[in-house]
């Protein structure tokens, strides 16, 4: 999946949960920008695992800023890179497994 | 803008609407705001000003757990909290009367709000309780001065009740302690607090603070009940109850001062930063996913109107007697179905007579049953509801049921905490409750130590221990198919004891996580199909500890692969089928959370 293919995903997840239509940046700070709150992030979680197909608690995220308005698209759209990253790498690896098994 | 302000007759009322949001949190856009309609009102044009939300389920549930999520070192709590300890102060100095009136949820830092505002009100609805949830759910210290001032507005054994061991208040227990002056139903609320209002004016009611109530005897000896509970706690989680409990002490021998919410800020930034309060920050995600997951796949339907039951006893007719005593808003608890209920009305039907019901019922069970083999098409499931829990399993034989959302929507709104699940082999409770005994009575029929065990598992975080869990199930009827008799015999020895760290059967507690992984979407056969609800079940039965964040959360991969090494040991402890799992997990699952 490409950053931009991430990006888009981010926004309509974003969108889905703010109602907001105004066009997203990288640099839109959650927070101050868009008016979330931990509860809108929890909803902002659930909006992602249906784009994603993957639970995603963003709590990690949120806990490895200094302050919660870093917290912009662009941290979460890197965020979500690494750990789809580590999604594809895991699901390779179960497939090798169960390949060996099946051998 | 999260308050909207109006003016009646010299009263200007703030409402809180928390925009795209189903509750108010007072966050920094709130604070700036607040605190400026506070400041600017003179009372030469205001006479009073009267606090509201435009949510009737939510006064104020939180300040920004974002906040304490950032926070990585003592200082940090300060810095992020400024502009809303401006905001509450600004409460506190208010040159007229501030006036709370209070409807729905009162959480945390919205009980901080109202210790800050002189005079207050309650709506008598369900929803409308007072929690402290910062040490019950997230292991850290309040900072907008609940330390100081709860001891001084409601005594040193309220304090500790509320803050340290999280009790809920209703509004009546509310106004009995003196943490708030009235209640009043919830129709006619406005007019109510109209009248409130005036009555403050003319000077009939008595503020709230300041007050003392604790004599310095009984402060002495609240303490040491206190800390002897703190030492059954876990060891990674008795310094912050003990610095809590030195803060309220120190409040309730009248040493609060300027000096005491440096004190209670510093003590909160280190709390949060820990390890345990940081875990346990990813519970409010999962708990928050976990309800959300009845509305998700069902149609879009209008709230439930009444509840109802025809039946005079069994367990509908003991559900229903105590949803009459939740007042929920908008919904009738009826005990007897008759023509005049409104179309969206659910009917509650006992489990045990399940071929009397009908296809839009909902079936009850408040003690351990057995999933039937034509199971009703939703079941509301509470095996241990006589021990006093109050968590249901809804059990649902297809996704999208709009009825179970509105019926899970309306327990949630009574005070119960749901979680949907689809049974494949049984209910998932019934696993659960199986999956974390299991262990502890095959280390006991081995001739282990039942005051070690017990032990064990509190070091390991669960609080309430396996005593209370087997005590709560064999009350609730756990039968011999489950528990065959040499379990119970050796389960029946448990003790509750405080925790301990004794190396030789710290393998149990990885036993007893092990045999859970079963029980959650690793396992094919597992009720909870999703692992926010295997995680909320986990925590509101079994009492998952909080400190590890949540079952599913804590069992990652690695984690699991460690335990499988313990080998032998392990091995004696858990089934064959769960290692199996574990196995399979490890080799080719995927985590449940990134």
């Amino acid at each position: 999946m490409t950053a931009q293919h991430i990006f888009e995903k981010a926004c309509a997840a974003i969108v889905n949960t703010t109602l907001n239509t105004r066009s997203l940046h990288e640099s839109d700070s959650l927070v101050d920008d868009l008016g979330f709150d931990s509860m809108r992030m929890a909803t902002l979680s659930i909006a992602l695992e249906t784009e994603f197909d993957q639970v995603l608690l963003l709590n990690d995220w949120i806990g490895a800023v200094d302050d919660p308005s870093h917290l912009t698209v662009g941290s979460l759209v890197s965020y979500l890179a690494a750990v789809l990253s580590d999604c594809m790498t895991e699901a390779l690896e179960a497939e090798y497994a169960l390949s060996s098994v099946a051998q | 803008m999260p308050f909207q302000a109006s003016r009646s007759n010299g009263t200007l009322t703030l409402t809180l609407d928390s925009p795209g949001s189903r509750v108010n949190v007072l966050n920094r856009a709130a604070s700036i705001q607040l605190r400026s309609f506070v400041r600017e009102a003179c009372p030469e044009e205001v006479r009073a000003i009267v606090i509201r939300t435009a949510k009737k389920n939510s006064f104020i549930n939180g300040v920004g757990l974002m906040l304490a999520q950032a926070t990585k070192k003592e200082e940090d709590a300060a810095r992020f909290t400024a502009c809303v300890r401006d905001a509450y102060q600004s409460l506190r100095d208010a040159r007229v009367p501030v006036i709370a009136a209070v409807q729905g949820n009162c959480y945390g830092c919205g009980v901080e709000f109202l210790l800050h505002c002189k005079y207050r009100i309650a709506a008598e609805t369900e929803e409308t309780h007072f929690y402290m949830t910062e040490l019950a759910d997230y292991l850290f210290i309040p900072l907008f001065r609940s330390t100081q001032y709860l001891p001084e507005q409601v005594g040193l054994a309220n304090s500790i009740d509320l803050l340290l061991w999280g009790d809920k208040w209703s509004a009546a227990k509310a106004a009995e302690q003196g943490l708030v002056n009235a209640t009043a139903s919830d129709e006619g609320f406005d007019a109510r607090v109209d009248r409130f209002v005036e009555r403050v004016l003319a000077g009939d009611v008595e503020p709230c603070f300041p007050r003392s109530r604790s004599s310095p005897e009984s402060i002495g000896s609240l303490a040491g009940a206190a800390e002897a509970r703190i030492e059954s706690l876990p060891s990674a989680y008795r310094h912050v109850y003990e610095d809590c409990l030195n803060l309220l002490v120190s409040a309730a021998r009248g040493e609060g001062g300027p000096g005491h919410h440096a004190r209670e800020m510093a003590a909160s930034g280190r709390s949060a930063a820990s390890d345990i309060s940081k875990a346990a920050f990813g519970f409010f995600y999962v708990r928050q996913i976990a309800e959300h997951l009845p509305a998700l796949g069902a149609a879009e339907g209008a709230p439930v109107a009444a509840v109802s039951s025809a039946a005079k006893s069994g367990f509908a007719a003991d559900l229903l007697r105590e949803l009459e005593s939740r007042i929920v808003p908008g919904v009738r608890v009826v005990s007897a179905a008759n023509g005049s209920l409104p179309s969206l009305a659910i009917r509650l039907t006992d489990f045990d007579s399940a071929s009397e019901t009908c296809f839009g019922d909902v079936a009850v069970a408040l003690q351990w049953r057995e999933f039937a083999a034509n199971p009703p098409e939703r079941v509301a499931y509470c095996p241990l509801f006589r021990a006093g829990t109050r968590f249901f399993e809804l059990a649902l034989r297809r996704s999208g049921d709009a009825t179970a959302a509105v019926f899970a929507q309306y327990l949630s709104r009574a005070g119960f905490s749901v979680a949907l699940s689809r049974p494949v082999k049984g209910f998932g409770l019934n696993q659960m409750i199986a999956a974390c005994l299991r262990p502890v009575a095959k280390y006991l029929l081995a001739g282990g130590s039942p005051a070690l065990a017990e032990g064990a598992l509190r070091e390991f975080g669960f609080v309430r221990g396996p005593a209370w869990l087997w005590d709560a199930a064999r009350r609730g009827g756990a039968p011999e198919t489950d528990f065959s008799p040499a379990e119970r015999s050796a389960l029946a020895l448990l003790r509750p004891a405080h925790a301990g760290d004794d190396a030789s059967v710290l393998v149990l507690a990885d036993a007893v996580c092990l045999s859970l992984l079963a029980c959650t979407p690793a396992s094919g056969d597992a009720a909870f199909y999703h692992p926010a609800l295997a995680d909320l079940a986990a925590r509101e039965v079994l009492d998952f500890p909080l400190g590890r964040g949540s079952l599913c959360k804590y069992l990652t991969r690695r984690e699991v692969r460690r335990v499988l090494q313990r080998g032998v040991a392990l091995e004696s402890l858990v089934a064959p089928g769960e290692l199996q799992v574990a196995e399979n997990f490890v080799r080719s699952g995927r985590e449940f959370y990134r």
